[in-house]
């Protein structure tokens, strides 16, 4: 760990006795060799709560109980896009899958070449400036009006307002994010419908949307639920920026803050609990495909 | 000379006729253009007969086929009439159509590995036809469905499982039960043998002889072996190049074959008893896309002559009361009958 | 016997990347991209002769948050900096970057594929192991932690960016090598006894080209809009001027002085050039598959 961090938070030129420097590094654990160190972080780690020692920047809340207060607003926004996007992405797939080479498919698949390479913080950025500066529609920052007595998203009492503060940042999400899904499915339901099955599902008079629904989507929809997996890091990634850009007091504020002070305890606990949390969700999505697809057993 | 008698392939009329096909014709629309797959196909089919549709791989059996329902993609241009029940099955408005399909005719398809849906149990496919054409309850539909599937052997219990847990064989006897359904009139069986061993396929021939017997259920048999179609079939038709170049009785067409296409055809099969012999093959292959001048299959024919690559052919009765579209059925009715042993 | 096996191969490849290329260049698709990819590419490389002043220049040439006009075409910044020249010598940043974690992220990637898909066994445990370590890491707060301990520069933004990027290339070249390895064609090298190398070298490599083509262009749209992400965060070096920092500093100042030209610009020049490389991409798969067609 870079000493320099100790630095920062205790400019020696503020702090006039090098006793007091002695003590801080002795709070900190600084002063014990490398190995102790090394050693305390990992009994640390795997005690409950885990402890990641003490936030420069909150200092004195530990890192853990900073992290926990900013990680449900995270949660909220990643969760409820997460669900939109896909949501958008396998209908916009199954439509256009149904009927390429159509106009409908073509402007579909040019919009989400662009929204795939548009940089989405700096749609964020577009949005907010537009929609709630120009013309206050929305706010302008923080997750709800009583953001600082609400914790979690649960405690808010409002939903309206919750939604209110939430929609922007939400919006910037999925447009940024639908774009892969829905090219994805596209494709693969070329590829189901020109199986066999459909066939026959066709021959024995079924509707169209039975055919589209009951069959062909629900066979092409399997790999998207790996896909999606695979992806939560990216949209937690995309979270982050998202929240910097609107000061949603998500975990991605929390990191930015963090990076401008050197905070690093901070930092390593934002990082192992974010991987955590992605790897977590990871093995969701891989018992949620066990579940839909009959031919695995877990 | 109407059509109908040439659509049969024999000399009479007949008043139980399942389904007439009069001048087919099947165009596919592609980058360069449109392909013609099926030129003007005229057959009928009669109650309780199977009729062989035999071929090499793109002579436009399959299409044929397909097209009888309208399956064949937004790609195809259908031309012709197909008539069921009095009524164009072309002309149907989308409705009526999806009436039509699985109630009247149904279609057993190739390969039935890939013909069940892998995340649907596969009850729950059959009773999905059966709800599609009319108010059943979810009681009644189960039931039916044990029975079909009880009908071909298959313990009524496993209704419940999904596809990958059939083998092979049931896999297919789940597609034959499930094509049963609703009692239709016709079934298209296409190319039903061609990805099973020799056990699985006597049992399916079988099996398909026995609802030919019990149920009276006609079926349009399509396949590129002949030795099956010799089998299981009444009547055969042999397709080359999008045209009908013989029809008639099976007895007729395989052990007295009239046109030189299909005398190649039962040449080629081979012999498991008897002397050894040089196997047979026809020189060349089949033409797609771009056809020959003339009589499509001359540049492969042994006996091919002039009038052959100027003028094409007409299905016309040969001596052996089949029907063949061969210049040397018109004209010498004698020179070309060769008999075979099947 | 072998070399004739192999020329066999080559001859045969090359035909096809003849036929593939031609096929490439008559798509309008790829017409476009590529033309946005040359004046983007002009621009950068004659920077200092094209853009109007220097974006470094102090004193600055104009005043602060001065609207698009004749003087500036693109408006200025909070420094009075020219907005137009910013862009310009930012696309060299920009760009460069792209195309250098693009080509090492891509090179250890295929590396790694290949090795591991045609050795299998325990070198593709361990290489594996060690993808899926990087895989499964969210990027950006990956990027964010090695960034911080590295120091804010370009050449970290590099670094991190190739390293969240390679793992992704290894698998799928793996993936395609696994499935190559069983063909024929290899089988008869091998027989042949033809080495390793050049089993990899002169059968594996070139089959493989397409996949890797498709998915180095697309590397550099996803490098470009990391390595703007990275400096949007403040983790890049903010005193040089790429698309990225332009982004970081117009977040704190532009908005509130109503300078949409400066949060604008860098931004459509970022999706330009990104849609021009997915459009290159996307030509190249569709060769190779011509049932998704549809743009």
């Amino acid at each position: 760990m870079p000493g320099n961090a100790l630095y920062y938070f205790a400019n020696p030129r503020i702090i006039a006795t090098p006793g007091a420097l002695d003590a801080l590094k002795r709070r900190f654990g600084l002063d014990q060799p490398l190995w102790t160190q090394f050693v305390l972080y990992w009994v640390n780690l795997f005690s409950w709560p885990p402890n990641f020692g003490v936030s420069y920047l909150f200092y004195p809340a530990s890192v853990f109980s900073v992290i926990m207060q900013y990680l449900p607003w995270t949660l909220f926004l990643v969760g409820t896009s997460t669900i939109l996007t896909a949501l958008i992405g396998i209908l916009l797939g199954v439509w256009t899958g149904s009927r390429p080479g159509s106009k409908l498919d073509t402007v579909s698949v040019s919009i989400s070449m662009i929204l795939w390479t548009m940089p989405f913080f700096w749609l964020g950025i577009i949005l907010l400036w537009v929609f709630a500066i120009s013309l206050p529609w929305f706010p302008v920052s923080g997750a709800s009006s009583s953001g600082v007595t609400a914790n979690t998203p649960l405690e808010v009492h409002d939903i309206g307002d919750l939604l209110w503060h939430a929609f922007l940042p939400m919006v910037t999400l999925v447009t940024a994010a639908y774009a892969g899904y829905s090219l994805i499915m596209r494709n693969t339901m070329v590829n189901e419908l020109s199986q066999d099955y459909v066939l026959l599902a066709r021959a024995k008079g079924l509707r169209e949307n039975a055919v589209l629904f009951g069959h062909a989507a629900r066979n092409a929809m399997l790999p998207m639920i790996t896909l999606i997996g695979l992806n939560l890091g990216y949209v937690v990634s995309g979270a982050l920026l998202v929240e910097i850009v609107f000061s949603y007091p998500g975990v991605g504020l929390l990191t930015y803050r963090a990076v401008l002070a050197h905070d690093y305890p901070l930092l390593q606990g934002l990082f192992f609990i974010i991987s955590l949390t992605v790897v977590f969700a990871n093995y969701l999505a891989d018992i949620t495909y066990a579940f839909l697809d009959p031919r695995i057993k877990y | 000379m109407s059509t109908r008698i040439i659509a049969n392939g024999t000399d009479r009329q007949h008043d139980d006729t399942v389904i007439e096909i009069k001048s087919l014709s099947v165009s596919y629309k592609t980058e360069s253009g449109y392909v013609k797959a099926v030129d003007n196909v005229s057959f009928s089919i009669n109650k309780g007969e199977i009729l062989g549709l035999a071929g090499e791989s793109a002579c436009g059996k399959t299409t044929t086929a397909l097209s009888i329902m309208r399956l064949l993609g937004k790609n195809a241009v259908v031309d012709g009439s197909i008539i069921f029940d009095d009524r164009d099955v072309l002309q149907m408005p989308e409705e009526e159509l999806r009436n039509f399909r699985w109630k009247r005719v149904s279609l057993i398809p190739q390969g039935s590995m890939n013909s069940l849906d892998p995340v649907i149990p596969v009850g729950k496919q059959i009773i999905e036809a059966i709800q599609a054409h009319g108010r059943v309850s979810k009681n009644e539909a189960w039931q039916t469905a044990g029975k079909l599937l009880s009908s071909v052997s298959i313990h009524p219990s496993r209704a419940r499982n999904y596809p990958h847990e059939f083998s092979g064989g049931m896999k297919q006897r789940a597609v034959i039960a499930m094509a049963l359904a609703l009692n239709p009139a016709l079934v298209i069986a296409d190319e039903p043998t061609t990805a099973l061993d020799v056990v699985v396929q006597k049992q399916l021939l079988l099996e398909l002889k026995k609802l030919q017997r019990n149920l009276g259920i006609s079926f349009l048999f399509v396949s590129h072996d002949l030795s099956v179609i010799g089998e299981v079939a009444d009547r055969v038709a042999v397709m080359y190049a999008g045209k009908i170049v013989e029809i008639g009785v099976k007895e007729d067409v395989l052990q007295h074959p009239s046109h030189p296409y299909t005398q190649a055809l039962v040449n080629s099969v081979p012999k498991v008893y008897g002397n050894r012999q040089v196997l047979h093959s026809i020189p060349g292959n089949p033409p797609t896309g771009i056809w020959p001048q003339g009589c499509r299959f001359h540049p492969r024919c042994q006996y091919a002559f002039d009038l052959c690559k100027e003028k094409e052919p007409e299905l016309e009765i040969s001596p052996t009361g089949a029907y063949a579209a061969c210049h040397l059925v018109s004209k010498d009715l004698t020179k070309n009958q060769t008999d075979t042993k099947q | 016997m072998q070399s004739v096996k192999i020329v066999d191969e080559r001859r045969k490849f090359s035909l096809r990347r003849a036929s593939a290329v031609s096929g490439i260049l008559h798509s309008r698709r790829a017409q476009v991209g590529f033309g946005i990819i040359t004046i983007f590419g002009v621009l950068a490389l004659a920077a200092p002769i094209v853009a109007p002043f220097s974006p470094y220049m102090f004193p600055a040439p104009g005043r602060p948050y001065s609207p698009p006009g004749a003087t500036f075409l693109l408006g200025t910044d909070n420094l009075g900096e020219d907005v137009l020249s910013e862009v310009i010598y930012g696309g060299r940043v920009s760009i460069m970057v792209g195309l250098i974690v693009a080509f090492l992220s891509t090179g250890f990637g295929t590396l790694v594929g290949i090795i591991s898909g045609y050795y299998m066994k325990t070198i593709d445990e361990v290489l594996m192991r060690a993808t899926d370590i990087v895989l499964i890491l969210p990027p950006l707060p990956l990027m964010i932690i090695l960034a911080a301990y590295l120091g804010p520069s370009i050449q970290t933004v590099i670094l991190v960016l190739t390293v969240t990027a390679w793992p992704s290339v290894a698998r799928v070249v793996r993936s395609q090598t696994l499935s190559l390895r069983e063909r024929p064609f290899v089988d008869s090298a091998r027989v042949a006894g033809a080495s390793d190398f050049r089993i990899i070298g002169r059968v594996l490599f070139p089959n493989l080209a397409s996949i890797i083509a498709a998915n180095a262009v697309l590397m550099v749209t996803a490098a470009i809009v990391g390595e703007a992400a990275l400096d949007f965060i403040g983790l890049g070096d903010i005193s040089v001027v790429s698309w990225g920092t332009m982004l970081y500093w117009a977040q704190s100042y532009a908005i509130f002085n109503g300078a949409w030209w400066w949060v604008i610009a860098p931004g459509v020049c970022i999706v330009l050039v990104g849609l021009a490389f997915v459009l290159i991409s996307v030509s190249i798969e569709n060769i190779f598959n011509p049932r998704l067609r549809s743009v």
